[in-house]
């Protein structure tokens, strides 16, 4: 099939996620390329964000929907395919990841494209480099519970429900995830004032640590009187 | 409410998910406690950046046809209905191009097969006779003569003039006209 006559199949499928699984179960190959179309680049940025290799997301992708062509004959999504798909690419990103040593080219050279397009000043555009570098090395820290709900809500986009449905937990774990993730994401990013960010400011905990610090703040001339 | 009931609903206010009652809250709070307002600043902060980061990978997309999913699952092509009209066409086709060549090798060999020889019904059945020979009469061995001498002789008018042919009963005299025919080899 021609790349226009794909980008025609996806745009007039209208067909909810439901029926096209049920006409591919039928055998209608069409449905399935039009599943295909719909998430295909979804679990690609996905692969790519936890892999950081183009040519394994690609993979990923692959054997994503052949799993779903397999499973075909029990899948019964009640809404929308993407969780279960997202929850297959997860893993198979995970099973792919790098093994430790291993250097591969990093995101940004994946992405490389996309900063050449990019219609901003040139300084503009080298800070907004400096801050991905900085920020995506500081999601690489994260550990993989915590990275996952941050890709997924930041890069696909996912709400906190989906996200619950792809990773398999309550919502309310999700919640924590992400709010563990952002915090450690901040601690890591205060390291670059330069970037605009401020670390985290120490609070007093009990009454003495609330005491020594008035008394810290309290001016010397007061004292001397 | 607490910091800490507080500082767990940030999240999901920052992920869009919370109600207003549960915004007001939350930004109620923060109001009034400045650790937690910072802590809500901060995760602001790194909200932002972590969706400009990946604001480049979000217009990323992958190059790949569903043909390698079915190749990986070795799952034939689908043909178009288009296509599986030609091929029968073109089978039609070659149907009716080797039936039209067999009639044809058919009719020629009958035409040029060699007809049966003849057989004098009448004559004796002796073993001495052979019944596929028919032996030509006084006349046929004169056509057959003059057929023959008419392929292998020259034409009369590329003949010298000046040699006349001899006579059958003269034996004197030259003899050019039968050689240069070729019939005295």
């Amino acid at each position: 099939m021609s790349g226009r006559a794909a980008k025609k199949n996806q745009d007039i499928d209208g067909r909810t996620d439901r029926e096209l699984v049920y006409a591919a179960r039928d055998g209608d190959m069409q449905a399935f390329d039009a599943l295909f179309y719909r998430y295909k680049d979804g679990i690609f940025r996905l692969g790519l964000a936890i892999t950081k290799d183009a040519s394994a997301s690609e993979e990923i992708v692959v054997d994503t929907f052949s799993r779903a062509h397999r499973a075909l004959a029990r899948l019964e999504p009640e809404g929308s395919l993407r969780p279960w798909l997202y929850r297959v690419a997860v893993n198979l990103s995970y099973n792919r990841r790098p093994r430790k040593g291993l250097v591969l080219s990093s995101l940004e050279d994946a992405t490389e494209e996309s900063f050449t397009t990019d219609e901003r000043s040139p300084s503009s555009l080298a800070e907004l480099a400096e801050l991905r570098r900085v920020v995506l090395a500081a999601v690489d820290t994260l550990g993989p519970k915590h990275k996952v709900v941050v890709v997924l809500h930041y890069l696909n986009g996912l709400n906190l429900a989906e996200i619950a449905q792809v990773v398999d937990c309550p919502v309310g774990t999700v919640k924590s995830r992400l709010h563990y993730g952002l915090r450690h994401l901040r601690a890591h990013l205060a390291a670059h004032p330069e970037l605009g960010f401020e670390p985290e400011r120490a609070f007093p905990t009990t009454r003495g640590q609330r005491m020594s610090l008035a008394a810290a703040e309290q001016p010397r001339g007061t004292d001397e009187e | 409410m607490t910091c800490g009931s507080t500082q767990e609903r940030m999240s999901s206010v920052l992920a869009g998910a919370a109600g207003r009652h549960e915004l007001l809250d939350v930004e109620a709070h923060v109001r009034r406690c400045a650790r937690c307002a910072d802590v809500y600043q901060g995760l602001i902060a790194t909200s932002v950046a972590v969706d400009r980061a990946y604001s480049a990978l979000r217009r990323a997309s992958a190059v790949i046809s569903p043909a390698r999913v079915r190749f990986a699952l070795r799952i034939p092509e689908p043909v178009p209905a288009s296509v599986r009209f030609s091929r029968i066409a073109a089978r039609v086709n070659e149907l009716a191009l080797a039936a039209a060549v067999t009639a044809f090798a058919f009719v020629g060999s009958a035409s040029v097969a060699p007809k049966p020889a003849l057989v004098d019904e009448f004559a004796p059945d002796t073993a001495n006779q052979t019944l596929t020979h028919v032996t030509a009469s006084a006349d046929d061995q004169y056509l057959l003569r003059w057929l023959r001498l008419g392929r292998y002789a020259t034409p009369t008018d590329m003949l010298d003039p000046a040699i006349t042919p001899k006579a059958e009963w003269d034996d004197s005299g030259p003899t050019v006209t039968h050689e240069r025919a070729g019939l005295l080899r």
